[in-house]
């Protein structure tokens, strides 16, 4: 299988002069993507510390730089690590202690640590160059994103140029973009679902328009106009503002829009249903991912309307089984656990022994769901107690971490809870056992958070508690205080 | 009014007021997400005692913008 930088070299020597990506003002036509790119990865090698094999640290942003940096990063031999801009500094730390990289670009000052740290300037200010490179091999390692794992330490996974090229074309497969297609993409690209629909567009030669974020609204519908989109893609919490800050007005774009994915969070069935009635003629997709095995199951609101409560079928070239607790395959109908296979799945974490990562060649996802008879994931339960902020993960323990070091506080523990306000799926919610005389309030803790976490890690509900319950061997019962 | 907007505005992103420039939009840093977009929006309906209406920020693309709309709607 060739790589996703292969497959930009091809599009660039077919399609020179087509635009690539977008982002405000600036744009990079498919040759000159590929010259960049080029650019970046020569001027890698010239830098003090860099050997093939290292890593280098990305703040990905919605800046064409981010692009040049992270495909040259690939041809010049060095592991990509895109990060989000607001990374915290502990979760920062961690990263450059597990994978000793040697270069950050675009964080803040300070946050680089020991490492050479790079403006994004210095990537647009490099002369093109003109080069075929020698493309990855598929087995080598391109990427290590770090998910949210069950003790608040992140895991890095990563993924090999196989890994990611596999998944591109099983995604394209099932969604049927074209080279014709135009997409905007306003979700971060940092995480996978962002960072998928890049590759995505890339590999097929379309034309893609990065956009900061869904709020700018005005901005959204302009480019949805102005450049005659055809594809976008959204979580359920950016369907929810637009809802709150448009009504429906992205429906007005229903005969345009030729296919939108979503994913990161769950999706009811009224609200599928509702998006097919919008979107009478788009293809309205919906995935089942993680970032371990991206994109494995797939649903298409119209075609699958017999099965919208579902998280709809394996995706194209993919196997999906369900597990009991020893591994054993279990027929249709039986709950068990959720295990992927395909050359999309990523081979273990790092530092981790793969021996409770898969059963076999199956990956064991640590949800809990049944297949149907004909062919359907039904997802119960997460084996994880992750909160899903707007797509986004968040691991309790984390957030208890970071509460229990501000004065006053003697005990914690955060659980997610519908959001109030019912845009963001669930919130953080903070359970607080106070120091006896300790003179604090929730905002208090709030401020004292907000150097320390990401802004939607910051729990929004509060509730002062006499006792954190726990079993007899100190586990947090956490669905007590739900 | 136009430096109270800003503060408000500064306030919820966790920004200094200086990085407020005018074109600056949501979406343009990573401090101004949609996250902290729709609570700079509560946060100045609260303020200064108003309400949006999803036409007005159907028209809203950056600070200068928003901050026409505050001082538009909070004429006494």
């Amino acid at each position: 299988m060739r790589t996703l930088e292969e497959r930009i070299w091809e599009n660039a020597a077919r399609l020179p002069d087509k635009p690539a990506v977008k982002s405000g003002s600036r744009q990079a036509t498919y040759r000159e993507l590929t010259r960049r790119i080029a650019a970046a990865a020569q001027f890698y090698a010239t830098l003090p510390g860099y050997s093939r094999g290292r890593a280098v640290l990305l703040a990905a942003g919605k800046q064409l730089e981010f692009l040049y940096a992270y495909f040259g990063a690939h041809l010049a031999g060095l592991i990509a690590v895109p990060l989000a801009e607001d990374t915290n500094p502990t979760r920062l730390a961690y990263v450059r202690e597990t994978l000793k990289p040697f270069a950050s670009i675009g964080f803040a000052p300070g946050m680089e640590g020991e490492t050479l740290r790079l403006e994004w300037s210095t990537f647009a200010s490099l002369d093109e160059v003109e080069a075929t490179p020698d493309f990855p091999a598929p087995e080598a390692v391109a990427d290590v994103l770090f998910t949210t794992g069950t003790t608040g330490a992140p895991k890095g996974v990563p993924l090999t140029f196989g890994n990611i090229a596999a998944a591109a074309s099983q995604i394209n497969a099932y969604i049927r973009n074209t080279e014709e297609d135009v997409e905007l993409l306003a979700l971060p690209i940092s995480h996978s679902f962002g960072l998928g629909r890049v590759r995505c567009c890339l590999a097929n030669g379309q034309t893609l328009i990065l956009l900061g974020s869904f709020a700018n609204v005005k901005r959204l519908f302009r480019l949805l106009r102005e450049e005659r989109v055809t594809g976008f893609s959204m979580v359920p919490a950016s369907w929810a503002l637009l809802r709150k800050l448009s009504g429906e007005a992205l429906a007005d774009f229903a005969g345009q829009l030729r296919y939108i994915e979503m994913g990161s969070a769950p999706f009811s069935a009224d609200d599928k249903r509702h998006l097919a009635e919008l979107f009478p003629t788009t293809r309205v997709t919906m995935h089942y991912g993680l970032t371990e095995a991206s994109r494995s199951a797939f649903m298409e609101f119209h075609e699958d309307d017999r099965a919208l409560a579902s998280v709809g079928r394996a995706s194209p070239n993919v196997d999906i089984v369900i597990c009991d607790e020893q591994g054993h395959a279990l027929p249709p109908g039986e709950e068990g656990e959720i295990c992927i296979r395909g050359a999309h799945v990523t081979r273990g974490y790092l530092n981790v022994p793969n021996d409770a990562t898969f059963y076999g060649d199956y990956f064991r996802t640590g949800d809990v769901g049944l297949l149907s008879q004909d062919g359907y994931l039904y997802l119960r339960s997460r084996l994880k107690e992750l909160i899903n902020v707007g797509g986004k993960k968040v691991a309790p323990q984390e957030v208890d971490e970071q509460i229990l070091k501000v004065p006053g506080v003697k005990d914690c523990a955060c659980v997610g809870v519908p959001d109030p306000d019912g845009m963001l799926g669930e919130v953080v919610k903070a359970c607080v056992v106070k120091e006896p005389g300790a003179e604090l309030t929730f905002e208090d803790i709030a401020a004292a958070l907000s150097s320390r976490l990401e802004a939607y890690k910051i729990p929004t509900v509060w509730a002062w508690i006499d006792e954190v319950p726990r079993t007899q061997n100190g586990k947090t019962q956490r669905g007590l205080l739900k | 009014m136009q430096d109270e907007i800003k503060d408000v505005i500064a306030d919820v992103l966790g920004v200094s007021v200086a990085s407020l420039t005018d074109d600056l939009a949501p979406g343009d840093i990573p401090e101004w997400d949609s996250l902290r977009h729709v609570m700079v929006l509560t946060a100045l309906e609260k303020t200064f005692n108003i309400k949006f209406q999803r036409e007005e920020l159907l028209d809203v693309e950056d600070l200068s913008e928003l901050v026409a709309l505050v001082e538009e709607k909070a004429q006494p």
